[in-house]
């Protein structure tokens, strides 16, 4: 009962600043003041660390475009019905091929800047390969792992099915890679040269502090995961959707949605796989599936729609694949063969 | 496109402008008239009759607030209607964990799991009344300012406030309880 007396006196101001901090939403002073109340108030932060995890409790809201361009249909439909008033155009006919075509042409264009993005990196890379001859380009093939030294002082730790450049201007003003895949970075600390890590469309910079970037080209996110120190994480270059993490703190970015959340994590959780150890950490089965793939090099492919709802939490030694399976064979409703050198995993949630 | 350009290329009739408005809004309304009680196909058709009336009406539309805000606020009016509800907003009690029985209604699974906080956490907000539940979703769900949450509503931002510190207070309450 005592805690109840303690907690009563939290007043509302402090609970939303550090819901205003959590969503990004406060300014550099309340910041510190905030970073200083945690550290002092034991109340307050007890008060943040449950606001922080109600906070991240939170589900994205549902985005059905199916439904939504059916809707969409229906109503265009409607307004087409409503006949031509005042001085709209006589044929609402082009508007419903538009309509019609709109899909395609989304999916046009999108492919069309993605080339052209990919024309334009292409050549910004080439371009420096041919102004420095220092360009380097890290790959590591599934199921291997590789420490880099990188020129000043900083140590990589590059996981399976990953491709880390690092610019050619290297160490000139800026210390700058572009991460495909997972790495743990463990920088060496330089606030003149400030090191960034591009993911997409997230930029991660830091001055020196140890972290973990997962940035599948295929995952549905991009995860920064703070180990010590301080990073800096930026969108789309949007300086308002800016994200200081703490130590034990990560930032989500979906790439579906461009939405970016922070919440705790456990270091084991993040970092076990420079110990050799398969985590699995609420992933859903879909991301399980490429993590399996990447770390035994082996294509794996889900039978049943309905394994897709479900999620998979626990932890593996360096075990062989199959014994990897039956473990999760013994603890869920699933069942697994080799077919043509791919897993095939089928069942359900339990 | 920003939600100001979209209206005034409405205003001159552009039909591209009224559609990627609605499939903006569109899985954020449907949502919001789950919060608001309404069943899917009533969601729906509140959806599609505001948007043809917004179509309809373009040339003279006057928004006074932002777009967001108008929308939520057109949808929550017709849900009201449609149930023949008030509109009043009452204030979720000071006290309100400790009237309920803690406890009574967890099944035994759910108490072994109970590590599983995220689920419960989910279960707390829906236990809350239901405009503090309305209220808090909002704000945490659908990330709106308390400025909008107000306008859309109809009360002041001090009432939102109120609301988001009492949820969240319950909640915490609720997560305590689950440790001890």
């Amino acid at each position: 009962m005592n805690t109840y007396f303690k907690m009563a006196h939290m007043d509302e101001h402090h609970y939303l600043l550090i819901i205003g901090y959590l969503e990004g939403k406060i300014s550099e002073e309340e910041t510190q003041y905030l970073l200083q109340k945690v550290q002092t108030d034991k109340e307050f932060s007890d008060a943040f660390e449950d606001i922080a995890e109600i906070w991240s409790a939170r589900k994205p809201v549902p985005s059905n475009t199916i439904k939504a361009n059916d809707a969409l249909n229906r109503l265009s439909k409607k307004i087409d019905q409503l006949g031509t008033p005042s001085n709209q155009q006589a044929a609402p006919k082009p508007n419903a091929i538009i309509l019609k075509l709109r899909p395609v042409l989304a999916v046009a264009a999108s492919v069309l800047f993605l080339a052209c993005a990919f024309w334009f990196y292409k050549t910004r890379i080439s371009n420096k390969t041919a102004n420095t001859l220092a360009f380097i380009e890290n790959h590591t093939p599934p199921g291997q792992k590789k420490k880099i030294n990188l020129p000043d002082g900083t140590i990589v730790t590059l996981n399976a099915s990953s491709n880390l450049h690092i610019a050619g201007n290297f160490d000139d003003e800026k210390r700058e890679v572009y991460l495909d895949g997972e790495a743990f970075f463990d920088v060496k600390r330089n606030p003149q040269k400030p090191f960034i890590v591009h993911t997409g469309k997230v930029a991660t910079q830091v001055l020196g502090t140890h972290f973990n970037v997962s940035a599948y080209v295929n995952d549905s996110n991009i995860t920064v995961s703070l180990v010590e120190g301080k990073v800096q994480v930026d969108m789309n270059n949007d300086l308002s959707k800016r994200v200081i993490l703490d130590p034990g703190k990560q930032m989500i970015y979906s790439k579906s949605d461009g939405q970016a959340r922070v919440t705790d994590f456990i270091t084991e959780d993040i970092t076990g796989w420079k110990e050799n150890k398969l985590v699995f950490n609420y992933d859903n089965w879909t991301d399980a599936a490429k993590k399996l793939s990447r770390w035994y090099g082996v294509p794996v492919k889900l039978q049943d729609s309905t394994l897709l709802r479900c999620k998979l939490k626990g932890t593996f030694d360096n075990i062989p694949l199959n014994k990897v399976m039956e473990q999760i064979k013994m603890v869920s409703d699933i069942s697994w063969k080799m077919q043509d050198k791919a897993m095939i995993i089928s069942g359900k949630c339990n | 496109m920003e939600d100001i350009e979209l209206l005034s290329k409405i205003k001159t009739d552009d039909r591209e402008a009224f559609n990627s408005l609605f499939l903006k809004y569109y899985p954020l309304l449907s949502d919001f008239c789950r919060f608001l009680g309404a069943d899917n196909n009533d969601g729906e058709d509140i959806i599609a009759d505001l948007f043809l009336d917004l179509w309809v009406k373009r040339e003279r539309l006057q928004i006074h607030t932002s777009i967001k805000s108008y929308l939520y606020g057109a949808i929550k009016n017709r849900v009201y209607t449609l149930k023949g509800k008030s509109q009043k907003v009452e204030l979720l009690p000071e006290e309100y964990a400790s009237d309920k029985p803690i406890g009574d209604h967890l099944h035994p699974d759910e108490i072994l799991f109970r590590k599983e906080r995220r689920l419960m956490i989910e279960r707390f907000i829906d236990e809350l009344p239901e405009q503090g539940k309305l209220i808090f979703l909002m704000s945490w769900q659908h990330q709106l300012e308390h400025q909008e949450i107000a306008e859309i509503l109809n009360i002041s931002p001090n009432t939102v406030k109120t609301h988001i510190y009492r949820a969240i207070n319950y909640c915490r309450k609720r997560l305590l309880l689950l440790n001890n």
